[in-house]
């Protein structure tokens, strides 16, 4: 018998008994510090009221704060180790209804942390890593690149890709994490030298689907054999996994974080 | 807007999405549902349970293949009425 379209749509949906289900609850942290990067990034620094839940460098949680008495939350990667204060990097969309609020957060201010999770994860066994991130999608690498000091023997490049200077959002953790380590590269790249935060700049210059195979064999990594971890824009990250696959990176050695917006 | 898990989980519930929602919304009655739910007053389009979805079974709710349009109220009435949107799940897996 063939079925007639959505019939249950126009069904109504049971009222739910008494409370909703797992309401989200109050304030559990309190911001430390928050420091802009340029003009649309903020690094937040949030310490929970108890102890932190463990979790897995590349992990995210969602960040929230209530606005006219609903609970607004975005999920945000870790860009820090167990063991210290969250650290999180916010792209401020300005017609949005939380990143504003996030930017305009000073220390003492109370958020509500949800738990970590998510998949994009250090896998073991690799002879060399690759972590590639545009924008704000550096923040995961950050927290991978902190777990890798247990791992020090492998080699591993950070590249972070933005469009000006001012926006090298951790740029003095990985300067020092680079220098922990033999095999170990910082690779800051701007693609628009002409914007502010650029005078004096002698770095890297392109977008990193077009520099990374270059500075991946500088570093004297094999491309094919080794392992890369992307996070960024979807078109960014489908970018730099398609300049991977090009020179020989088999497809299951690409792991990928996107967010779209 | 919400998303919603379709037929492609029945019988797989593979729970990757459980994993990776940031606000833990999604859930079942395991070894009584044959498929996961999102609750919809919970979900903030993220979008992170269909790109780890490995079944492709779950869309945003203005994507969900005619079809199955039908389990963007299962997913909705499971909240409220487990019962009633299992029965009209087995009505949707038979027709």
């Amino acid at each position: 018998m063939i079925r007639p379209g959505p019939v249950r749509l126009s069904r109504p949906i049971p009222p739910r008994a008494g409370q909703r289900r797992a309401a989200p609850g109050p304030p559990n942290a309190t911001v430390r510090e928050a420091t802009r990067h340029g003009r649309s990034i903020v690094e937040l620094v949030v310490e929970p009221d108890d102890r932190p839940d463990p979790f897995e460098a590349g992990q995210y949680l969602s960040l929230g704060i209530e606005v006219e008495g609903r609970l607004v939350q975005r999920p945000y990667s870790i860009a820090s180790s167990p063991g210290e204060p969250y650290r999180f990097a916010i792209r401020l969309v300005p017609e949005g209804l939380l990143t504003p609020r996030l930017w305009a957060l000073v220390p003492g201010d109370r958020l509500r942390l949800g738990r970590p999770r998510g998949l994009f994860r250090l896998v073991e066994g690799c002879r060399a890593r690759l972590l590639l991130g545009t924008g704000t999608g550096i923040a995961p690498l950050v927290a991978m690149a902190l777990a890798l000091d247990s791992d020090p023997g492998v080699p591993a490049i950070v590249l972070h890709g933005v469009r000006s200077a001012d926006e090298l959002v951790f740029s003095e953790r990985l300067r020092r994490w680079s220098a922990r380590g033999p095999g170990r590269r910082y690779v800051p790249a701007i693609s628009r030298p002409g914007e502010a935060g650029h005078s004096g700049w002698t770095g890297e210059v392109g977008r990193l689907d077009a520099i990374a195979g270059r500075v991946a064999a500088e570093a004297g990594i094999d491309v094919p054999a080794a392992v890369a971890y992307l996070c960024g824009s979807r078109p960014a990250v489908d970018a730099i996994a398609g300049a991977l696959l090009a020179a020989g990176m088999p497809a299951a050695a690409v792991h990928r974080e996107a967010f779209d917006s | 807007m919400s998303y919603v898990i379709a037929q492609p989980c029945v019988d797989h519930m593979d729970q990757a999405c459980v994993q990776v929602c940031p606000v833990d919304c999604i859930t079942a009655d395991l070894g009584v549902d044959r498929k996961l739910y999102i609750d919809p007053e919970a979900c903030i389009d993220c979008g992170a349970c269909e790109s780890a979805c490995p079944n492709a079974a779950i869309f945003r709710r203005d994507r969900l293949p005619e079809r199955w349009a039908d389990y963007a109220w299962v997913d909705a009435a499971w909240f409220a009425d487990p019962d009633a949107a299992r029965s009209v799940v087995l009505e949707l897996l038979t027709a």
